[in-house]
C-alpha cells in the first residue's frame, strides 16, 4: 500500500505527520518505508537517525547545440515549452538555459540538421537510511539549478520497491512534482490548518485529487487555531476528516528540536495510531471486517 | 537607441510594471523618432522562464536598453551578454511618460 502525505502549501505539518506515522507503523511491526519526495527541501531525515548509505546520482539528458551546424532556423526554440532555449535570429544567438530544461527531448526532434546532441548531467541524489539494518528512509534531493525534481521523485519512489506500507512525503503545491508523487499512491492524506489560507490551498489540492480520481482524507493540524469554516467545508464537501492534531506548544517545540512527537510525548501516540488504522481502512476498504 | 520599459497598460500614462518577465506590456521608446509603441508581453503567461523569454522578446524587437525597477540574475546576465544596457528605475510608481522624460 502506498500513501502520500501532502498539503497545498509548506509548513502545515506534512513532515510531522509523515515521520510520526512512519514511527507508529514501525512500532507496530509494519514493513514500512518512508520516501521524502519533497526533493527541493527534504527534511524527514532530521527526525530519523542513521547515516545515509548508498548515495546514488540522478541524471538527466541535456541538449547541446553545435553552433557550427545550427542554421538558426528557430524550430527548437519554438518547440520548447519551457523557455529553455534562448534564441535570437538577429543578432545570432542560441543557448540552452540548463536550469530551465525539463529533458523533454522536443528540441532534438525539432532540429532537422542534427545540430543538437545530448550530454548527461547530474540533477540530484538519492540516499537511503537504515533502521535495524532495514531500509527506512529514502531521500530524494535536487541539486541547485535543477529545473524539475520530477525525475528524482520517480526514482526515489521506485527505489523504495514493494513494502506493506510506503509513505510518500509529497512536495507542497499542486504542480508536476506533487502530481508525480500522488500518482502512484493508493490513498492521499492532506494535512491542513483550520485557517482561511489553509482552506484555500486545501480546496485547490482536493480539486486536483478529484480530477485524478485519487481517494483522499484530511488531517487537521493545529486544531483549535482559526475558526470552524474548515470543518463546515469538509462536511459540505463530504471529505473525510481523518484526524485532529491539537494546537499544542509542546508539539511545536518537540518538532523544532527535530524529534518525534510519538517518542517524546507518548500521550499523542494514539492520535497517530488511530490515523494509521483509519488510513489502512480507507485504502483497503475490503479488509475492515 | 530603442528602450524597452515594462508597463501595466498600453498607454503613456500607465505605470511601470514592477515585474520584468511577467509584465503585461512593454513600451518601446525610440529615442531617434521619439515614438513609443506598446506591445503585449508574450512571455507573461509562461509557467517557467518568463524572464529569459521576455529578454529574448525585447531584444528581438530591437531594444538596446531596458529601463525597469529590477531584473533577476538570469535576465541580467543574458542582457549583459547581448550588450543591452540596464537602466535601473529607483523610484516607485513612475508612469511611462515620466520614464521617457528621463531620456
Ligand atoms: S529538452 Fe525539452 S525542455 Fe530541454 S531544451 Fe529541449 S525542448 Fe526545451
Ligand atoms: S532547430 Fe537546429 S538548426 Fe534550428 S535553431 Fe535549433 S539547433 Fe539550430
Amino acid at each position: 500500500m502506498i500513501i502520500a502525505i501532502a498539503s497545498g502549501k509548506g509548513g502545515t505539518g506534512k513532515t510531522l505527520v509523515s515521520t510520526n506515522l512512519f514511527q507508529v507503523s514501525l512500532d507496530d511491526r509494519v514493513d514500512v518505508v518512508l520516501v521524502d519526495c519533497d526533493a527541493e527541501e527534504p527534511n524527514d531525515a532530521v527526525f530519523l537517525p542513521g547515516e545515509p548509505k548508498g548515495m546514488q546520482t540522478v541524471t538527466q539528458q541535456m541538449p547541446v547545440i553545435d553552433k557550427a551546424v545550427c542554421t538558426y532556423c528557430g524550430r527548437c526554440h519554438d518547440w520548447c515549452s519551457y523557455n529553455a532555449i534562448f534564441f535570437l535570429r538577429e543578432p545570432r544567438r542560441i543557448d540552452v538555459l540548463e536550469d530551465l530544461c525539463h529533458d523533454c527531448g522536443a528540441c532534438l526532434a525539432a532540429c532537422k540538421v542534427g545540430a543538437i546532441t545530448e550530454k548527461t548531467v547530474p540533477i540530484g541524489t538519492l540516499s537511503m537510511r537504515y533502521i535495524n539494518k532495514r531500509p527506512a528512509l529514502i531521500e530524494g534531493r535536487t541539486l541547485v539549478g535543477t529545473a524539475s525534481p520530477v525525475k528524482i521523485i520517480k526514482q526515489a519512489i521506485s527505489e523504495a520497491g514493494k513494502h506493506d506500507l510506503v509513505i510518500l512525503d509529497a512536495p507542497p503545491g499542486i504542480s508536476c512534482p506533487f502530481i508525480a508523487t500522488v500518482e502512484p499512491a493508493d490513498y492521499v492524506v492532506l494535512v491542513t490548518e483550520p485557517t482561511p489560507f489553509g482552506l484555500n490551498d486545501l480546496a485547490l489540492s482536493i480539486e486536483t485529487l478529484e480530477q485524478m480520481g485519487k481517494p483522499h482524507g484530511v488531517v487537521v493540524n493545529r486544531a483549535g487555531l482559526g475558526d470552524e469554516a474548515l470543518y463546515r467545508w469538509l462536511v459540505d464537501k463530504g471529505v473525510l476528516q481523518l484526524a485532529d492534531i491539537p494546537f499544542d506548544r509542546a508539539i511545536a517545540s518537540v518538532y523544532a528540536e527535530g524529534k518525534l512527537v510519538v517518542k517524546v510525548l507518548p500521550a499523542y501516540k494514539p492520535v497517530f495510531q488511530t490515523l494509521l488504522d483509519r488510513i489502512r481502512a480507507q485504502a483497503h476498504p475490503s479488509t475492515i471486517a | 537607441m530603442k528602450i524597452a520599459i515594462p508597463c501595466v497598460q498600453p498607454s503613456a500614462s500607465a505605470l511601470v510594471d514592477d515585474r520584468f518577465g511577467r509584465c503585461a506590456y512593454f513600451a518601446f521608446y525610440d529615442e531617434e523618432t521619439q515614438q513609443t509603441t506598446f506591445v503585449e508581453n508574450p512571455a507573461a503567461q509562461s509557467n517557467e522562464g518568463a524572464g529569459p523569454a521576455a529578454a529574448q522578446f525585447v531584444v528581438s524587437q530591437g531594444a538596446e536598453a531596458v529601463a525597469a525597477r529590477q531584473l533577476g540574475p538570469k535576465v541580467t546576465s543574458l542582457l549583459q551578454s547581448l550588450s543591452v544596457r540596464f537602466i535601473e528605475l529607483n523610484e516607485a510608481d513612475l508612469t511611462i511618460d515620466r520614464v521617457i522624460g528621463l531620456f
